[in-house]
């Protein structure tokens, strides 16, 4: 079915240019039709070159470096002079624990909306206020698929080495973290810590250890904390004082020894944190899939997301056509793309509009007839 | 001068250097000597330790030009464990000498090296990859607002010194015009290094798999076992089994049963990881700590308690002194 995938492919390609990413001529690209990357190290001069092989080749796949080279074409690697790369978030529905039971090929609102949640932690918890990023210079894209990338296009990052790439996914992931360095500590005989105004790490678990003691629920609280429910009830139950004495840096009314509040910070910590691919982080020459280009294993374009809560990924990134192609359907099969149920009885045949002819040939489902 | 000899990289220092002409191609054979000198204590000690309480200029000028001399002699080597070790050897003895330095100093220091301080913050990026690693200073445990961290304590210390071993890292790597007389006094230093240091100098003698570590067991089994393998595992079993001393064709051959096998490029990779290929610079895999954070530590054993890197772990079953 893959050629009928590139020529539906190619055909969008014919009528919508792909965007040309940042500095297209220190980039180096990526394209394939059998697997992800058959072909890198290629490198086009601007937009139009690189629409010219777009449409000349119809790839299923399309990925640009976010790294920025002196000779983008060079090889191996070393020759290619690195200059600098863009800081870049990979969250996919694979990494995370998923309720749904479905086959991990396919993705459904569920684990689509848990991707998001994570995503919202990453750019709220902690890219815009922590990192100092401007909204702007984030651009979060749909992959094409089952997740999000998100670019970070400051000058300055583009400088971060692999290691200190790491320490920033340290920060995130609050790896390391110790009570004692943020602030907790016995001075005489009180407990001092962060208030819920500090920065960093400290201020975080004040606040959401203030939000927690306000909202009174015992049970999450000793949760969170890895306390008994028995200390976390005493802590509630003297809120008032508790919340207090947050807003001057003493802990002295929370019950806990200085054993367990490294513990429980931690603890605290990890539900806060947020999860990415760690790999891709790190990679500094990475090759990522090309904004506004498609996704040849979904037909899917891998599309700006403008904003997040109205984005709907079964919705927006569907861009191929209306024509009606007659199929087969190889096997029984349910989905939704654009507000509408696709019913597919195995061996009955079906006419699908292109979207989710396409869609449906990619995932397997369908033969297309003449194809 | 003294100043100058503890600091040689300083702006102070440069500015003495330059005022001197100081002639690569005509150099003291004096200050090559020094220089071999101070890359093998540093790389064999883990610290350079540069003599700078004499009075006598001319003594206090040699130690000076020792340290690019040593760079360029250490760069020679293209063995990156050597220069791995070298840079942090420098950048310690930097450090130990800063801890006692007033505040106002290590701050112009600071501005030296091109850390970009602004009040007592700098940005985050310079941070991270200055990378403290103590737990006191690791970026998770500071306070990081708006893109700045705001520095207490010693952290500026630790951000000067290890900004400055990156850019030792940088200049190392950089290929520098010498005359010949150079790689003959890069060769003696390389003869000098204590065994150990090096990895690769070590004879192990013949490869015995079963004393290698549990991680490293695990991602055998993974690559046999037909299921398709990600590029960080890949290259980190390839880099291990490179520095036990195991042939080219032996690694390929781990391989084989991987989906979409490719002999030939199989092979390229390989020798690309021995230094064979490409830049020349010879990998080792990562240490514990790193495989740890990849997700390729699956737990440790008693002996991996005591260690910190999966070729130690071989090395300590093998019996060979660590």
């Amino acid at each position: 079915m893959k050629a009928f995938i590139q020529q539906r492919i190619g055909g969008h390609y014919a009528a919508h240019p792909v965007q040309a990413p940042l500095s297209i001529e220190r980039r180096e690209f990526g394209a394939g039709v059998d697997q992800k990357i058959d072909f890198r190290h290629l490198s086009f001069r601007d937009e139009r070159a690189l629409n010219t092989y777009v449409k000349t080749f119809s790839p299923l796949y399309l990925s640009y470096s976010a790294a920025y080279y002196q000779y983008p074409e060079g090889r191996p690697m070393p020759r290619k002079g690195w200059r600098g790369a863009d800081l870049v978030f990979d969250l996919d529905a694979d990494e995370y624990e998923n309720p749904c039971e479905h086959d991990s090929k396919f993705v459904c609102e569920v684990c689509m909306s848990r991707v998001k949640e994570e995503l919202v932690k990453l750019v709220e918890g902690f890219l815009i206020p922590d990192f100092g990023f401007a909204r702007g210079e984030l651009s979060i894209n749909f992959s094409g698929n089952r997740g999000y990338h998100v670019h970070v296009r400051s000058e300055h990052v583009r400088q971060l080495s692999q290691r200190g790439r790491r320490e920033l996914l340290d920060y995130i992931y609050a790896s390391g973290l110790s009570s004692r360095a943020v602030g907790f500590r016995r001075v005489d005989k009180s407990m001092r810590g962060p208030s819920p105004g500090d920065a960093g790490w400290g201020g975080r678990v004040a606040r959401l250890f203030k939000s927690m003691v306000e909202a009174g629920d015992a049970g999450a609280l000793a949760r969170a904390m890895g306390v008994s429910l028995k200390t976390s009830s005493k802590i509630i139950n003297s809120r008032e004082s508790v919340v207090a004495g947050l807003e001057q840096g003493s802990w002295d009314q929370v019950p806990i020894s200085e054993k367990t509040w490294d513990k429980a910070v931690r603890l605290f910590a990890s539900g806060v944190s947020a999860e990415v691919d760690k790999n891709v982080t790190m990679d500094v020459s990475r090759l990522m899939r090309l904004p506004t280009s498609i996704h040849g294993g979904t037909g899917f374009e891998a599309c700006h997301v403008k904003s997040l809560d109205a984005f709907d990924p079964f919705r927006d990134p569907v861009v191929l056509g209306d024509e009606v192609f007659s199929c087969v359907a190889l096997k029984d099969a349910e989905f939704l793309l654009k507000d509408q149920t696709f019913s597919l009885g195995a061996g009955r045949k079906a006419d699908l509009p292109e979207f989710a002819a396409v869609f449906a040939a990619a995932k397997g489902l369908v033969t297309v007839d003449g194809f | 001068m003294s100043q100058a000899a503890k600091y040689p990289f300083s702006s102070k220092t440069k500015e003495i250097v330059r005022w001197l002409r100081f002639d690569l191609s005509n150099l003291d054979p004096s200050v090559l000597e020094r220089a071999k000198q101070r890359a093998v204590t540093g790389i064999n000690s883990g610290a350079v330790s540069p003599e700078t309480s004499s009075r006598n200029q001319k003594f206090l000028l040699t130690e000076i030009l020792s340290y690019p001399v040593a760079k360029i002699l250490v760069g020679l080597t293209k063995d990156r464990v050597l220069m791995k070790r070298y840079a942090r050897a420098e950048a310690r003895s930097v450090k130990k000498f800063l801890y006692n330095e007033p505040a106002d100093f290590v701050q112009s220091l600071a501005v030296d090296v091109g850390v970009g301080l602004d009040g007592n913050t700098v940005s985050f990026v310079e941070y991270a990859n200055a990378a403290p690693s103590s737990e006191e200073y690791k970026l998770v445990n500071m306070p990081l607002v708006a893109g700045r961290v705001a520095l207490r304590g010693d952290a500026l210390v630790e951000v000067v010194s290890e900004t400055l071993r990156n850019q030792i890292l940088n200049d190392l790597e950089r290929r520098v015009e010498v005359p010949d007389i150079y790689s003959t006094f890069a060769s003696e230093m390389r003869a000098e290094v204590s065994k150990e240091v090096s990895p690769a100098a070590v004879p192990l003698g013949p490869v015995e798999s079963g004393a290698f570590p549990p991680c490293i067991q695990a991602l055998i089994s993974e690559a046999r076992s037909g299921q398709p393998m990600a590029h960080t595992p890949r290259f980190v079993l390839a880099t291990f089994l490179a520095n036990t001393g195991m042939s080219t064709d032996e690694i390929v051959d781990v391989y084989r049963n991987t989906p979409n096998f490719d002999e030939k490029k199989t092979k390229y990779y390989v020798e690309y990881n021995l230094g064979k290929r490409g830049s020349n610079v010879k990998y080792t895999p990562p240490a514990c700590e790193k495989m740890v954070f990849y997700g390729l530590c699956g737990g440790k054993d008693a002996l991996c308690q005591r260690i910190k890197h999966p070729l130690s772990y071989y090395k300590a079953r093998k019996g060979v002194r660590v």
